[in-house]
């Protein structure tokens, strides 16, 4: 760690980055899981989301960035067909319980 | 209305806010910075005073915005706003200067300043989002709380009635004063793109309703529903003023008669702030939204 910083360059003006709190989905205990099959891409789950990690794939359905997502379920309970489903997961958000 | 297909391709393409910022989960100022600045296609510089956005926005390596932002003292906020404006203005440039405020920065502490910059007519849009307490440093009350309102500072709920600095700007006669809601965000893109076209060069006044998770203690996935409860309960009427013409926005005007609204007990047993408070207390806070309805009922045309 004390090479690291000693090599960090220090500069005055910061630029825009994402992830600036590290990964937010440590955060979390449960995550949202989009099931392709029943989104009818009305996107209130996008124009929704808080943090803004979910995004549209080349077919235009949305995807959920598992790595970033903070876990607040706000997606699952504005889908007005059910799409999303809630998977509770382990602490530190990254693997299913 | 902005349709919502194009809001979503305006908003993927703009990115307005980085994904991992430091926003608690469900944060709704957080959705509402990223609609806004959206709607500005993030050609502005945001003034943003001591506040829940001053701490979102980074923690030193970076930051998770794509505009410039000028940090800056509670109190002085509106006049460092106008001079970024009036340099711009030097520079025949077109950007935006925001000050994005949060509701005690903006009812308390900084409203000597807001008053004088509305006074002086800068080339400012003032966006103040209401999430009624001081959220930042652990909820305590502020003049935007509502009555019956449980915080850290009012324990068995605040006894006073709120400040609504949307109608005192109204008083000094701003060009422009809108109430939007997070949880409509094509509503809330609207105004913010017509504040921002139609009214530059003059002061600009948008006072956004953004519910707060921890502060209101909600389950953050009940976040918008509560947002659209406090329109469908009449509690948070969205309107605006242009020229002192006040018109209610369309997802409000139904519920001008009172026979459309909603049980506001609905709206209460979602958030803690609210449970166990004394029921006189939650009269008079109905009482109080009786009289603003009143108010706009005789300005409306």
């Amino acid at each position: 760690m004390k090479e690291k910083s000693s090599n960090r360059k220090i500069h005055p003006i910061v630029r825009p980055m994402a992830g600036v709190a590290g990964r937010t989905s440590e955060w979390r205990t449960q995550r949202p899981e989009l099931k392709n099959e029943l989104c009818t891409k009305c996107m209130m789950c996008v124009i929704h989301c808080p943090d803004d990690v979910i995004n549209l794939d080349t077919n235009g359905f949305p995807v959920i960035d598992q790595y970033y997502c903070k876990g607040c379920m706000i997606c699952q309970e504005v889908c007005p067909h059910s799409a999303i489903d809630e998977i509770e997961t382990l602490p530190g958000g990254e693997f299913d319980a | 209305m902005v349709k919502t297909k194009e809001l979503v391709q305006i908003e993927t393409e703009i990115h307005a806010i980085e994904k991992g910022n430091l926003a608690c989960p469900g944060c709704q100022l957080n959705l509402a910075f990223k609609h806004s600045l959206a709607a500005l296609n993030n050609n502005a510089i945001v003034v943003i005073p001591a506040c829940c956005t001053s701490v979102i926005q980074g923690a030193g390596k970076g930051y998770g915005m794509h505009v410039p932002i000028f940090n800056t003292a509670f109190a002085s906020a509106p006049p460092v706003a106008s001079g970024i404006a009036r340099k711009l203005k030097l520079e025949n440039k077109d950007t935006q200067v925001i000050v994005w405020a949060g509701d005690g920065g903006t009812s308390d502490i900084g409203f000597a300043s807001l008053s004088g910059a509305a006074e002086r007519n800068e080339d400012i849009l003032y966006i103040m989002y209401n999430n009624q307490g001081y959220q930042n440093t652990g909820n305590q009350k502020s003049g935007a709380t509502p009555r019956g309102a449980k915080t850290t500072t009012t324990m068995t709920g605040k006894t006073s009635k709120s400040k609504n600095i949307a109608r005192i700007l109204l008083a000094q006669d701003v060009p422009y004063v809108a109430t939007a809601n997070a949880a409509y965000p094509q509503d809330l893109f609207d105004k913010i793109s017509k504040a921002a076209k139609e009214f530059k060069g003059n002061f600009r006044y948008i006072e956004i309703y953004s519910p707060c998770p921890p502060g209101w203690n909600i389950d953050s996935r009940n976040i918008v529903k509560v947002g659209k409860l406090a329109n469908e309960t009449g509690i948070w009427p969205l309107w605006e003023s242009i020229n002192g013409e006040v018109t209610l926005s369309k997802v409000s005007r139904r519920y001008l008669e009172k026979t459309n609204r909603k049980d506001p007990f609905e709206f209460f047993k979602l958030q803690g702030r609210f449970s166990g408070v004394d029921n006189d207390l939650i009269q008079q806070f109905m009482e109080d939204v009786e009289f603003e309805w009143k108010w706009l009922k005789k300005y409306l045309k």
